[in-house]
């Protein structure tokens, strides 16, 4: 993982969940180098380069951070928050992936800067066929400035 | 004379009011004499001044000012401190040159001897002496003066002097000699005629005069019986006496003596004879010399004639005159057939013809016509003595102006007491006469007012009274000044106090009801707005008399203000408050329940608010999983599985997809209760309409119709409202799902058709009723209570899919918009669905 720029970032306490998920964006080849981290705290320790990815290069940004809400620690809005807060991180694009279907979710995330809010399916196909067009698009579509895909 | 005036009553009463005023007047002029009258001369800077009477000496001055004497006052030196008009007349002099010059300039050369020793007289002696005044014009004028020196307060002297002019007197004198001159010859003859003496004698007795003869040297010789009663005294006490001890002013008696000496004679001399009891008596004296045969001088034959009386009515005559000349009333004497015969400055004025205008002329000029029938009847009632007192009448003015007048009337009788006029005084009334008129006008007015008022308030009053009574309002009214407190019916119940007879309390019966802690305070409020007056509210609890219970009363006052400004009365209102306190406590209570209820209720929504996010999130990532593994396993582990054990992960898969649109629908129903309804008008036909659409675009290869009438826009909130289209068409659309047409007919119930069953009252209020028929499966009625409950299903899941939420939810949507569902419906008939949704939600 080191030394390869990330791909995509996923913030994700549940196993499961972040195992369908790896398991789609690879079985479409959308993604070689995936993050997967578990709680808000751990995700801003890796952002950041602090903690446990202190050694890691903080100018190493993802290409599209997949983040749940409902989290451990700090929940996905504060860690929305954080990120929108760093001049750096402004323009990673960061896409709700979340059970939550309320309004005021949704309201919330859109205010603090997510770029994309999708609500994950219960039926496996629906869902393998979510991560298929989010990764589609987020990583293969969807342009950056140069200074944010820079090695 | 006075014979003639006292015949009638209020004459009299004239006459002794005048003797009254003219006992004041002498008291009067005896002050001025005496000096206590201060006012008119005072020292200054060792000068003598001189004040005019004013103020309240007034009355004094004028009294003085209209004596025919002359009156002065001069300094010890002679100076004229004061002169009354009278003196300047006698001098023809103006006042103003008599004032301030000295005495002895108005006195001939020959009476100066007599004006030293008057001002040489010793403090509180008095002199009279005949003297000549000298006038500006150095005319001779013989008086009569009387001098007196009084010592004043600050010790100085001053002189008084009273002046008669005695050149009438003196005049006659002269006349009255000549003519006694030929008396006194006749006598002789007469003398010598008369042979016997008893008849003079017994003439001499006769005589209602004193007559006295008095011998050359002074000494009485013969009296009289009219002598004997004047004096008091013995004829024998009198007989050989000297004749000038029996006056008052013996100097004056003995000069008179010596002027019958050398005059002969002397004509009506006034003198005073004192009796011996003290009793003096005003004479005049007439006396001449007696001689015998041969001329030889006897003595002196005096005769005194009493004028006490002569005195007193001719004073009392000109005062009446006065009086009559001076008085505002009209007074007028008549003959018996009305010819007047006096007519004075009054009515002049009220008449307005002058005095030469009316003497002689008939009083029936005065009267109006319809008057002189009463005129008649008056002058005949004076005529038999009568007299007419106050009568109320009319007269007419020289200007033809009536006049009310007061008339009184009474009989002029000659000595004998004949009546040979009439006197007439008529008061002017009219003024009274109109002001009489204005008052009883202004009465009447006053009346019919007080009438109408009196009758406004008796209603007004009774009204309040009714008012206060249904409303349970004790009313009182406290007096100040009595200490005493009116009650009403009601008060007495308010305090359980047994009703009084006169529902009249004393201020401290009230006060001992008061609750004890209340007292002071209550007191003190009722002192402020006494003090402060306008009014006020209190709350106060009292102990009532009947069950001691404790009742809180609320008063209002008010003051009453008098018209000094002074508060007088309190009246106010007591209304005992206590169960509407206990109630008001009550809905405290209720609310701060009612509170406490809704704040449980927000926290059970905010619970569930939790509770719907953590199914939302925790139940259906289980879900996700159990369906993406056995897929994973379905792929992964294909040749491994049979077709049982492909089926068998197929189940779960089914099941758990299943369970994700529970979840899903009970969620959206939860939702549904925190939304808030925000009404708008909602076309409801396009909506239906376009719901339709959307719904049979998804059943490709079926045949549905759509009847849509004609239906009213609805209030309500959108997004609502298209969820209760969705799944009233989407269950039609589903349920008639075996149609080979399904027929779908929406609209609105004309009127009373579309009331339901006997929930309502008929009539009471018309609401649009939208309905929704099709021709499908339908239901059995038996069962329609479970048709709106949640995961409650009329059918099995295999014969029409369903997770039992979607009518929960429309009937959830129509009562948060306040309307009503209702169904109805027959096995494999279809089924009916009908709906409100209230314009005033």
């Amino acid at each position: 993982m080191n030394g390869k720029s990330t791909d995509i970032l996923i913030v994700e306490d549940n196993a499961n969940d972040a195992l369908l998920t790896i398991r789609s964006l690879k079985e479409h080849n959308l993604a070689n180098n995936i993050v997967h981290v578990r709680d808000g705290q751990e995700a801003l320790d890796y952002l950041f380069a602090k903690g446990a990815y202190s050694d890691r290069d903080p100018l190493n940004l993802p290409k599209a951070i997949l983040l749940d809400l409902k989290l451990p620690k700090l929940d996905g809005l504060q860690v929305l928050a954080r990120i929108r807060d760093d001049e750096r991180m402004k323009c990673v694009p960061v896409v709700i992936f979340t059970s939550s279907q309320e309004e005021g979710d949704l309201v919330k995330s859109y205010k603090l800067g997510a770029n994309s809010y999708i609500v994950k399916p219960v039926e496996f196909e629906s869902f393998t066929a979510a991560i298929k067009q989010m990764g589609l698009y987020w990583l293969l579509l969807n342009k950056l400035p140069v200074q944010n895909a820079k090695p | 004379m006075s014979k003639q005036h006292n015949s009638s009553l209020a004459i009299q009463d004239e006459n002794l009011a005048l003797r009254v005023r003219l006992a004041e007047a002498e008291q009067t002029l005896e002050a001025i004499r005496s000096g206590r009258v201060d006012a008119l001369v005072a020292s200054v800077n060792g000068e003598e001044r001189i004040f005019t009477l004013e103020g309240e000496d007034r009355s004094y001055r004028i009294l003085i000012e209209a004596m025919q004497q002359g009156a002065l006052i001069t300094s010890t030196s002679g100076l004229i401190l004061y002169a009354n008009h009278s003196f300047a007349e006698m001098l023809k002099a103006p006042l103003e040159k008599v004032i301030g010059s000295l005495v002895s300039d108005w006195i001939a050369p020959q009476s100066q001897d007599v004006l030293t020793s008057l001002l040489h007289l010793t403090p509180g002696a008095k002199q009279n002496s005949e003297l000549l005044l000298k006038g500006i014009d150095n005319t001779e004028v013989p008086v009569l003066l009387s001098a007196g020196k009084q010592r004043l307060n600050e010790g100085s002297d001053q002189l008084w002097m009273a002046v008669t002019d005695l050149s009438e007197v003196i005049e006659r004198k002269i006349k009255d000699a000549k003519a006694l001159a030929q008396i006194s010859a006749d006598k002789k003859l007469a003398a010598s005629a008369l042979q016997t003496l008893n008849y003079t004698r017994s003439l001499i007795e006769a005589s209602l005069d004193p007559l006295v003869a008095i011998n050359p040297d002074g000494k009485i010789t013969d009296v009289n019986e009219a002598t004997v009663k004047i004096t008091g005294r013995l004829r024998s006490e009198l007989i050989g006496v000297d004749f000038s001890s029996y006056f008052t002013d013996s100097d004056a008696a003995r000069s008179v003596y010596k002027q019958v000496f050398e005059e002969g004679f002397v004509k009506d001399f006034p003198l005073t004879i004192r009796s011996s009891d003290g009793h003096v008596t005003d004479v005049l004296y007439n006396a001449s010399l007696y001689r015998d045969k041969n001329g030889q001088v006897m003595g002196v034959f005096a005769a005194a004639r009493d004028i006490t009386e002569r005195k007193k009515a001719e004073m009392i005559a000109s005062r009446l005159a006065a009086i009559v000349e001076s008085s505002d009333d009209a007074i007028l004497g008549l003959q018996l057939d009305g010819t007047i015969t006096s007519w004075n400055h009054g009515a002049e004025h009220l008449f307005g013809y002058s005095a030469c205008e009316m003497m002689g002329a008939s009083n029936l000029k005065l009267i109006p016509q319809e008057y002189h029938a009463e005129e008649h009847h008056i002058l005949e009632k004076i005529g038999r003595g009568g007299s007419v007192l106050h009568k109320d009448t009319e007269r007419l003015t020289k200007q033809g102006v009536r006049i009310h007048v007061s008339l009184t009337a009474s009989p002029i009788k000659n000595a004998v007491g004949q009546v040979i006029g009439v006197s007439k005084v008529a008061h002017d009334i009219s003024e009274r006469k109109n002001a009489e008129a204005e008052i009883l006008k202004l009465n009447s007015e006053l009346e019919q007012r007080v009438k109408e008022r009196t009758l406004a308030l008796t209603v007004s009053e009774e009204r309040l009274r009714m008012a206060a009574l249904s409303a349970d309002i004790g009313i009182w009214d406290w007096d100040l000044e009595s200490n005493k407190v009116s009650w009403d019916k009601l008060m007495f119940s308010i305090y359980g106090i047994p009703e009084s007879g006169n529902s009249v309390i004393r201020y401290e019966d009230w006060k001992s009801h008061v609750h004890p802690d209340d007292v002071e305070k209550q007191e003190s409020l009722l002192l402020q707005i006494i003090e402060k007056q306008g009014h006020q509210q209190r709350e106060f609890r009292i102990i009532r008399d009947s069950d001691h219970a404790i009742r809180i009363i609320r008063a209002s006052d008010a003051a009453i203000i008098g018209e000094d400004g002074k508060t007088i009365r309190i009246v106010g209102i007591n209304v005992d408050t206590t169960e509407a306190m206990e109630m008001l406590q009550e809905i405290r209570n209720l609310n701060a329940s009612l509170k406490r209820r809704a704040e449980e209720l927000e926290a059970s929504v905010k619970e569930l608010d939790a509770f719907s996010y953590s199914v939302s999130h925790d139940l259906r990532a289980p879900l996700r999983a159990i369906d993406g593994f056995s897929r994973i396993v379905e792929e992964d582990y294909a040749p491994k599985l049979d077709d049982e054990g492909r089926r068998l992960i197929g189940v779960i898969r089914g099941e758990a997809h299943r369970m994700g649109r529970l979840i899903d629908d009970l969620l959206a129903f939860s939702r549904l209760g925190r939304l808030k309804v925000e009404p708008v008008t909602i076309d409801m036909g396009m909506m239906a309409q376009e719901v339709f659409h959307e719904l049979v675009a998804q059943e490709p290869g079926r045949t549905i119709h759509l009847n849509l009438h004609p239906i009213p826009p609805a209030l309500g909130t959108e997004a609502m409202i298209r969820q209760l289209w969705v799944n009233l068409i989407g269950n039609a659309v589903k349920f008639t799902m075996n149609r080979e047409v399904a027929e779908i007919e929406i609209g609105v119930m004309p009127g009373e058709e579309a009331e339901h069953g006997d929930e309502l009252n008929k009539g009471e209020r018309v609401e649009k009723t939208y309905f929704i028929r099709d021709n499908g499966a339908g239901f059995d009625m038996r069962y329609v209570d479970k048709l709106f409950g949640v995961f409650q299903r009329l059918h099995s899941k295999e014969e029409f899919p369903g997770t039992g939420v979607g009518l929960a939810l429309v009937q959830r949507i129509v009562n948060r918009h306040g309307g009503r569902i209702w169904a109805k419906g027959e096995v494999d008939k279809g089924a009916t669905f009908f709906f409100t949704i209230p314009d005033n939600e």
